[in-house]
């Protein structure tokens, strides 16, 4: 197999999906407990991919401000974990397309970044760049590099997801059953953002090691040198993977529930300190249209839900804290507003081609 | 026209379909295909159990053409650009590259076990042992839960047991023939339930259909060991299983003279389990390969002379004074009605319990003259031990209870001798036993 990749089964799984749609939903969970100070752990659940169960064993602890440790690994926060998700994706889906062009890869690095406005007290950050930069160790031409770059601009699941507008469904789960959360994004008032604007910058290093496994590689941390943050991605072994990891969709709705949950645990009463309250963040891939075997089937993670279970108390005023929560996230705005996404490589020019003009290649969300 | 060195199911020069617009994904426009199978082994799709037994799968040599299959007594086949497009895309099962992976005699007698199995695909084994743990570590995952019995073969008992929590799997073991037991048992990562079709010692039957629409329901895989009845009296694919496994040492090869394992089913399943093979070892080799596939030829006739066999003994036994109670679908005692369901015979084992307990089924085994006692089951010669000491010794004193192994229990698989001489054999013994 060519990098990892067995092009006959994913090609098998394109025709058996062509033919049986089923097998090519996949839905993804995640449930987030805050556990105190900050901090919350985010457990992944069993995958329903078509008619087989994929139990997943995984706990990610994470923090508001990536500080702390458990069992000598820094805690990523919630945009650490979309970032993760959203590199991740993006690899996956290089790795597949040069793969399928018979590329026997070296080395390919995704950095994604993040930069936020802070705004006064009390207010949200305003989302001003959301993109990532793309290495490949090796020569080869720039046309190579542009076709795969524009795969995943069509075909990364979690690419297509912050780049579109999507609906956010939101319940708390009462006494008397679920209370929907009225949740409002004004999906057409981008964040305005004045270039002098000092940003906070987020970023983080993602390295491909083989297959669908990857390193994910945060900023140093803690006094003196610091030890950088270290995470896995990979895919369970029923899509192509070997379980070593969650998967980018996994990251990417641990970050969905974990910062609501986090934020929730803000919120809520000192007393109650947020214990009680866990968030459950679903989402749905349908594979048709992640593998171009139906171009009328969204790519992106599609029926999005947030599900809160909180201690005895009125819904109502559980359900004012979720909604505020929600509306106020900077992973929940991200995934329910579109989103340009800015993409750069680094052209490099093979012996006998002109280099590109610049060096920046724009993608837009749509 | 000249055939092609293996079956890629590339659709030369095209897409597949010209309906459709071709996926990005798709680079080599390939269905899963059947087998895996040589152009040269023979198929006859739509013939009857009896006929495939004998017939299919054969390797036809188009140059000798000798009417039985050769040997590929070899390790290691060479290379070509073929073989190296073959690695690259990640079609190696297909391919003949090196024995472990495949071998076109491991591929006669797989098509053989796939045809009357219904099946897509069959992988062959050095034993059932290393069949059952290979299909079980390659369909589940790390965190994953399975459901089964008490009511196993030992070693499959042991191996879930002692091993499968070390891989961070869990097991809950429930009566099979209470389909609520078993949906009572299912958990959020619940994903696979392993049952024996007619379980071992006491014979007894689970739903397979239930069990196939329990496992859609909840989107479980349902694995059965139908190594007591072989393909031929129930063919578990049929009602929903995904897997189906035998211990080919038994009635597949019939004559008490290898050891060997199978696991059949769609392509995707087998070639996961395929991929556990790569890892584990385990495969069979090419004489033995051969030896199952000529033994495989008489398996038609030899389970009907088996079942002829045990169903007279068991009337035989049903009416000895020395006899407490007999296990076997024939009887009218039998309490598990699926069987009548599901399954086109009875086969050739049965199990009975002797009046005064171990010590006098000990007695009784030490008396018998033609029955050989040994474990293991299903060859030409009949074959008694007794659980408590030897397959379900795992087990402890209550367990053994709790499924229905009561002291005094006798496991006899019933061979192709004549039957009056196994009648005379059981008799002698069974009126030995009070002597002191």
């Amino acid at each position: 197999m060519l990098n990892g990749m067995s092009l006959a089964a994913i090609s098998e799984f394109v025709h058996e999906i062509r033919r049986v749609p089923h097998e090519a939903q996949v839905i993804f969970g995640v449930t987030a407990h805050p556990t105190g100070h900050g901090s919350a752990v985010v457990s992944v659940e069993t995958i329903h991919a078509g008619s087989i169960r994929i139990p997943r064993r995984f706990r990610l602890p994470i923090s508001n401000t990536g500080v702390g440790k458990v069992e000598g690994q820094w805690l990523p926060t919630p945009h650490e974990c979309l970032l993760a998700g959203l590199g991740s994706c993006a690899l996956i889906v290089y790795v597949q397309a040069l793969t399928l062009r018979g590329v026997a890869l070296d080395g390919l690095e995704v950095v994604p970044r993040l930069e936020l406005a802070p705004t006064a007290a009390g207010s949200h950050p305003k989302i001003r760049h959301i993109g990532y930069d793309v290495h490949v160790q090796g020569d080869f031409p720039n046309e190579l590099i542009s076709w795969a770059t524009e795969r995943v601009r069509t075909f990364s699941p979690n690419h297509r997801t912050i780049a579109e507008q999507n609906r956010i469904a939101a319940f708390v789960n009462s006494d008397t059953g679920p209370v929907s959360v009225p949740v409002s994004f004004d999906a057409h008032a981008p964040d305005r953002v004045t270039p002098a604007t000092v940003t906070a910058t987020h970023s983080l290093r993602l390295r491909w090691r083989f297959g669908t496994q990857i390193e994910v590689w945060g900023e140093p941390r803690g006094e003196g040198p610091g030890v950088p943050a270290f995470y896995e991605v990979d895919q369970p072994k029923q899509l192509l993977g070997i379980d070593r990891a969650p998967n980018p969709q996994e990251w990417l709705l641990a970050a969905l529930a974990g910062e609501l949950a986090l934020r929730m645990s803000d919120l809520l009463p000192v007393e109650e300190n947020g214990l009680g309250v866990s968030v459950q963040a679903t989402g749905r891939l349908d594979l048709r249209g992640t593998l171009g075997v139906d171009h009328q089937v969204p790519t992106k993670v599609q029926d999005l839900q947030l599900q809160v279970k909180g201690p005895s108390r009125e819904s109502a005023a559980l359900t004012h804290i979720a909604r505020q929560s929600i509306e106020a996230g900077v992973v929940s705005r991200l995934i329910a507003k579109e989103h340009n996404l800015v993409c750069d490589l680094p052209m490099r020019a093979s012996h006998n081609e002109k280099p590109l003009s610049a060096n920046r290649l724009e993608v837009v969300g749509h | 026209m000249v055939p092609t060195k293996f079956n890629s199911g590339r659709v030369a020069g095209s897409y597949p379909r010209t309906d459709v617009e071709p996926s990005w994904m798709d680079a080599l426009a390939r269905e899963r295909q059947a087998g895996p199978r040589l152009p040269y082994h023979m198929r006859h799709d739509g013939a009857r159990d009896a006929t495939l037994a004998v017939h299919e799968g054969t390797y036809c040599d188009p140059v000798t053409r000798a009417v039985g299959s050769p040997i590929y007594q070899t390790t290691v086949f060479e290379l070509d650009r073929d073989t190296y497009a073959a690695l690259s895309d990640g079609l190696t099962r297909d391919v003949p590259i090196y024995t472990r992976y495949g071998n076109p005699s491991q591929w006669s007698v797989q098509a053989k076990i796939a045809s009357l199995e219904r099946a897509e695909s069959a992988l062959v084994f050095s034993s059932g042992m290393a069949a059952i743990a290979a299909t079980l570590v390659a369909l589940t995952n790390n965190g994953g839960h399975v459901i089964t019995s008490y009511d196993l073969y030992g070693g499959t008992y042991n191996f879930l047991r002692e091993d499968f929590h070390q891989m961070s799997r869990t097991v809950s073991f429930v009566d099979g023939t209470d389909i609520g037991a078993v949906e009572q048992a299912v958990r959020p990562n619940t994903q696979l339930i392993f049952f024996e079709s007619l379980t071992n010692p006491l014979i007894k039957c689970v739903p397979v259909d239930d069990l196939g629409r329990l496992a859609q329901k909840y989107s479980l895989l349902l694995v059965i060991d139908n190594t007591l009845l072989s393909p031929m009296y129930l063919k578990p694919l049929e009602y929903g299983a995904h897997v189906v496994i035998h211990s080919c040492s038994k009635y597949l090869s019939g004559h008490s003279d290898l050891t060997a394992g199978c696991v059949a089913g769609a392509r995707k399943y087998v070639d996961r389990v395929w991929g556990q093979l790569l890892k584990f070892g385990g495969q069979l080799e090419p004489t033995s390969c051969y030896l199952l596939e000529r033994s495989m030829k008489t398996l038609a006739i030899r389970m009907a002379a088996h079942t002829a066999n045990a169903t007279a003994v068991a009337a035989f036994l049903r009416e000895h004074p020395a006899i407490v109670t007999v296990h076997f679908p024939s009887l009218s005692t039998y309490a598990y009605p699926s069987f009548h369901k599901l399954c086109s015979g009875f086969g050739g084992m049965l199990s009975f319990e002797v009046a005064g307990g171990d010590a006098a089924a000990l007695q009784f085994l030490t008396q018998l003259r033609l029955i050989r006692v040994a474990t293991s089951l299903g060859g030409v010669e009949s074959l008694a031990s007794l659980p408590y000491n030897t397959s379900h010794i795992a087990l402890s004193t209550s367990q053994r209870t709790s499924i229905g192994i009561r002291p005094g229990l006798v496991r006899l698989s019933v061979g192709l001798e004549h039957l009056e001489d196994l009648v005379q054999d059981l008799d002698q013994a069974l009126g030995s036993m009070s002597v002191r």
